[in-house]
């Protein structure tokens, strides 16, 4: 498979994807993905993931919930969050092209609002990366 | 035994196979599409690929309503494979006879869904078969004998509704008859 991003670009958002484990220390693990379930870079902390295996559920949990969004006519999806006993995953959609999807995984304590303030301004510091 | 009414049915294959057309060739209801922009142009050219799955209904002529699963092609969403054969009382294998190894596909995907076609009942649909002439449908059926599994094989054009309505019916018959044993 070809390059879906050029290196400095795949460089820059990683740096992004550091620099938001720094910022929230309750975020474990942040993962960029093509929108088509390849994994492009992760970030974790203190805990092993499986990256290829994650980027392509991800990519199925994301079109599955857009599907759900527009078959309830509640417009465009912004982001998906599941909670579950030991954590919470939040995920995003850059609409960038190509489309990424960004999967950010919280403790269970963590604050929702700040996770979901950081992990949105991190989307949109790749978005700006990618353009 | 009797054959119920409402009946869940799995169609999959490889990339490019022509799953989300199929069911979108015979659904009645508007198809649930989940598709992403294809980043893998190596593997097929298409623009989109699916990702999670495909679903759409048809009723047959004798009223039986078929709910129709597609399956995402990659090996990488095996995951939704599994959670989409749950409860399958059939398989469609669509195999693209322009891909490099149609029998190595078949294998692969007979293989993945083994337990579900040991317990349910499997047809094979071919597409593109004049555009290969070096395998007949012949050598997919021998395939799936060779595979301990005999199994109707037809040629189709995805695009023609009656062609997948051909292989929905061959698979109830298959269906109902495995009822009544």
């Amino acid at each position: 498979m070809q390059d879906i991003l050029s290196k400095a670009v795949l460089s820059a958002a990683h740096q992004h994807l550091t620099a938001l484990l720094d910022n929230a220390p309750q975020i474990i693990g942040a993962f960029l993905a093509t929108d088509d379930g390849f994994e492009l870079t992760q970030v974790v902390a203190g805990k092993e993931f499986e990256p290829a295996r994650l980027a392509a559920i991800c990519s199925s949990i994301i079109a599955l919930s857009h599907a759900l969004v527009v078959e309830s006519e509640l417009g465009e999806p912004e982001n998906f969050l599941i909670e579950a006993k030991r954590g919470k995953i939040l995920l995003f959609t850059i609409d960038s092209t190509p489309k990424l999807s960004l999967a950010v995984i919280a403790k269970p304590t963590a604050m929702l609002g700040q996770v979901l303030f950081h992990s949105k301004s991190c989307a949109s510091e790749i978005l700006a990366a990618v353009r | 035994m009797s054959t119920p009414r409402e009946i869940k049915i799995l169609i999959t294959g490889p990339m490019g196979a022509g799953k989300t057309t199929a069911l979108a060739a015979v659904s009645s209801v508007t198809p649930i599409k989940t598709e992403a922009n294809n980043s893998d142009l190596a593997q097929h050219s298409k623009t989109h690929t699916t990702v999670a799955l495909d679903y759409g209904e048809v009723e047959l002529a004798g009223g039986e309503r078929l709910r129709l699963y597609g399956t995402p092609g990659q090996r990488r969403f095996n995951v939704m494979w599994q959670i989409l054969a749950k409860g399958a009382l059939g398989v469609v294998i669509l195999l693209d006879m322009t891909r490099p190894d149609p029998i190595a596909d078949l294998k692969d995907y007979f293989a993945d869904f083994q337990s579900v076609i040991r317990e349910s009942s499997c047809v094979i649909g071919v597409g593109r078969s004049q555009e290969n002439s070096s395998i007949s449908t012949a050598d997919v059926a021998n395939a799936c004998t060779e595979l301990g599994a005999t199994l109707p094989v037809f040629a189709i054009d995805v695009r023609r509704r009656d062609d997948v309505l051909l292989l929905l019916e061959a698979l109830f018959s298959q269906i109902e008859m495995a009822a009544f044993e």
